[in-house]
């Protein structure tokens, strides 16, 4: 396993590195699309693919991260920090986020925490419709600054890509690293039987508000890439269906598992501006699809190896 | 001769011979349409939910407009539609599609302001022009794009237009209703400024959540104002339970007056019934009666803006007729900025009133009036008020 691992890991970033000159501008519009989802759907992985908590509000986290971008860098309030210094502080605002949402949460489980998550999301998305003073309200924040290092400014789909793209590796490794660690251990235990990993000395107060803090921090990441290569949001970027499209990507991909979590992103949003030449049956194929998915593969496309072997007994 | 002379002979020596190519060529670049190939004239709209009876109807408008061009110096022309979701990121990667398509020689679009804002970005980054038959945020033409156009109006004007014709009512003490989106706030918002300025009063404003079914907790809130007016801001989905929902509270006496959001038969008047009867809405002059003879008989029913797009795609057509500079082996070359430029010069009369741009890609003159529902002869219609 460790072996073609090694192989084919090489292939596919090479190959993923060269790609952009190939389809050109459109595509690597696209492609930048599909990255921002990886980056949620790596993230999202912590929350609900380790860690086993069902997450519907992850939006918000994204949001925090978009908004926290938008409203230090562009001519709202006048204010232009650079891209570079807002990156870790949208990390860290979504991480309060997250840790905001986990700790009222940390005693629910199962349906209920969906169910709050939800509301979480919700709220987000209505206070910025509504704190009209500071996020501007359904008028969306214009004019974001792009990124920049001197004169190199990242403007075009082409660069957007590689800056997604080295995005994609960090959250990747970061979300590998802690799968096989002892966070990632204690997280997959919680997951199985929360009580016997409680007896087994696992503080679960501090694993819980650490997957929601965790995971939030990508979705940060996310947020301020999504802001800065748009240029202009909007509260309605940033609806309950985002949410759902995370989830189901991890579903679709594999759960837990993060070359699952390319794979899905690739399938739910590349593959709805593949289906545009089928135009008013785009929807519906999409849907078809997604239908026979959960019947032939229930565990994903490329489920993690020990979600594999969990089905199959 | 020294290294410096050198240079200026060599530099000489290039402007005599690029100087002649130097005065076709554009600044912004230019499209070349090969030889037999079609010309593509690109389109954003919402071809799938929740608005797409409006964007299908903006689409079937463009399509008319090329059917009915034909071609452009023995090029054919082919509308390409693409489904801009009404909001921003399906409209920025539409945007990258089309500036990066050789063919496509500039846009019809895109629908929502929502989507324009961002993607107006793209193509301005890109000098590909776009023209749209329905975005009318003010921020759009207000941010200085030169690549921007709009054969609809700003919401200023719309806002203005309404305020003066409720004031000129004695409808002075209002209530303002919105939808809390991007359309429907701005509007109403300064709905409210421009009753203000005219010396009425605007007793409440609220915001309704786009989707909801029933708003008699806010309208029975409004009710002990007893406000002469309520303006909705917004979509006819809301607006429409609006109009109906204030009858049933009680609020009998008090008029409804709404935006372009609401002329929509179906949608409005059909969904409606009989409340609709004697509501307000703002909208463009009525388009030519032979046009839209023409247009129902080959789409049905038509519903807001296709007059508007079957213009925009007009215009752009015909700004693209006026720039293409035919090469002898028979492919077409068309400056950037001359296209932009021909269509900033636009003096034409199309089938929604005389067209002509400002500085900043608003339509100019008054194209906004007032219209109400009217029940005559067992058939329910917008008329068209003289104001």
């Amino acid at each position: 396993m460790m072996n073609t691992k090694k192989i084919y890991l090489p292939i596919v970033v090479l190959f993923l590195l060269l790609l952009p000159p190939m389809v050109g501008n459109y595509w690597t519009q696209v492609l930048g699309n599909i990255g921002i989802y990886v980056m949620l759907g790596i993230g999202l992985n912590v929350v609900v693919g380790f860690a086993g908590l069902l997450d519907l509000g992850y939006v918000a986290f994204y949001a925090i991260g978009a908004y926290g971008y938008a409203l230090l860098a562009s001519p709202h309030f006048g204010i232009h920090i650079p891209f570079w210094v807002m990156l870790p502080g949208c990390v860290a605002l979504a991480a309060g986020g997250g840790a905001l949402l986990g700790i009222p949460v940390l005693r629910m489980r199962g349906d209920y925490l969906a169910i709050v998550t939800l509301g979480f999301g919700e709220i987000i998305r209505i206070l910025l419709n509504n704190l009209d003073p500071l996020t501007n309200g359904p008028r969306g924040l214009l004019r974001i600054d792009a990124p920049a290092m001197g004169n190199f400014v990242v403007n075009s789909p082409f660069r957007w890509y590689y800056l997604i793209f080295a995005g994609i590796i960090f959250s990747a490794f970061v979300a590998d690293r802690l799968n096989n660690s002892r966070i990632g251990r204690a997280w997959i235990a919680m997951r199985e039987d929360q009580d016997a990993a409680a007896v087994m000395g696992i503080n679960i107060l501090k694993y819980k508000l650490l997957a929601f803090t965790i995971g939030a921090s990508f979705a940060g990441i996310g947020g301020a890439i999504f802001a800065a290569r748009q240029g202009s949001i909007f509260p309605e970027n940033f609806s309950l269906m985002v949410s759902i499209n995370v989830l189901c990507l991890i579903i679709i991909g594999g759960m837990g598992s993060i070359p699952g979590v390319i794979l899905g992103a690739v399938i739910l949003i590349g593959l709805p501006e593949i289906l545009r030449g089928v135009h008013q049956y785009r929807m519906l194929a999409f849907g078809g699809l997604l239908v026979a998915m959960m019947i032939f593969r229930p565990t994903g496309f490329i489920p993690s190896a020990r979600r594999k072997m969990e089905l199959r007994e | 001769m020294t290294k410096k002379t050198q240079i200026i002979v060599l530099l000489a020596f290039f402007c005599l011979v690029l100087g002649p190519f130097s005065v076709h060529a554009d600044e912004w670049g230019t499209i070349t349409i090969p030889a037999g190939k079609p010309i593509k004239i690109g389109m954003g709209t919402m071809l799938t939910g929740d608005y797409a009876s409006l964007g299908i109807d903006i689409k079937h408008g463009a399509e008319m407009a090329v059917l009915d061009h034909g071609s452009i110096l023995g090029h054919s022309l082919v509308l390409q539609a693409e489904d801009d979701g009404c909001s921003g990121p399906p409209s920025v990667a539409i945007a990258e599609k089309l500036c990066n398509d050789p063919s496509v020689v500039g846009l019809v679009g895109y629908m929502c302001s929502g989507g324009s804002k961002p993607a107006s970005d793209i193509h301005d980054k890109y000098k590909v022009v776009m023209v749209s038959p329905s975005s009318t945020a003010l921020e759009l033409t207000a941010r200085g794009i030169p690549i921007f156009f709009r054969t609809c109006w700003n919401d200023r004007i719309q806002a203005e237009r309404a305020a003066a014709f409720a004031i000129k009512r004695g409808w002075t003490s209002v209530v303002v209703l919105h939808d809390k989106s991007d359309y429907g706030q701005s509007l109403a918002e300064d709905f409210g400024k421009n009753i203000e300025k005219r010396g009425g009063k605007v007793l409440a404003s609220e915001g309704l959540t786009r989707g909801d079914k029933d708003f008699s907790p806010v309208l029975t809130k409004i009710k002990p104002l007893r406000p002469k007016l309520i303006y909705f801001g917004g979509m006819a989905a809301e607006g429409v339970l609006v109009a109906r929902q204030m009858k049933r509270v009680g609020l009998r006496k008090t008029h409804f007056m709404s935006d372009d959001g609401c002329y929509t038969e179906k949608d409005f008047i059909q969904a409606g019934g009989k409340a609709s009867n004697g509501c307000y809405v703002t909208y463009a002059k009525e388009p030519d009666p032979v046009w839209v003879k023409r247009f129902e008989a080959k789409y049905g029913p038509r519903q807001t803006f296709s007059p508007q797009a079957y213009d925009a795609a007009t215009i752009l057509m015909r700004a693209v007729e006026k720039a293409a500079k035919k090469q002898p082996d028979g492919s077409l070359i068309i400056g950037k900025k001359a296209l932009r430029d021909a269509i900033a010069a636009t003096a034409y009369d199309g089938i929604t009133g005389r067209i002509a741009f400002d500085a900043h890609g608003d339509r100019t003159g008054s194209v906004v009036k007032i219209y109400k529902v009217v029940d005559e002869n067992g058939k329910r219609f917008f008329k068209q008020l003289e104001f």
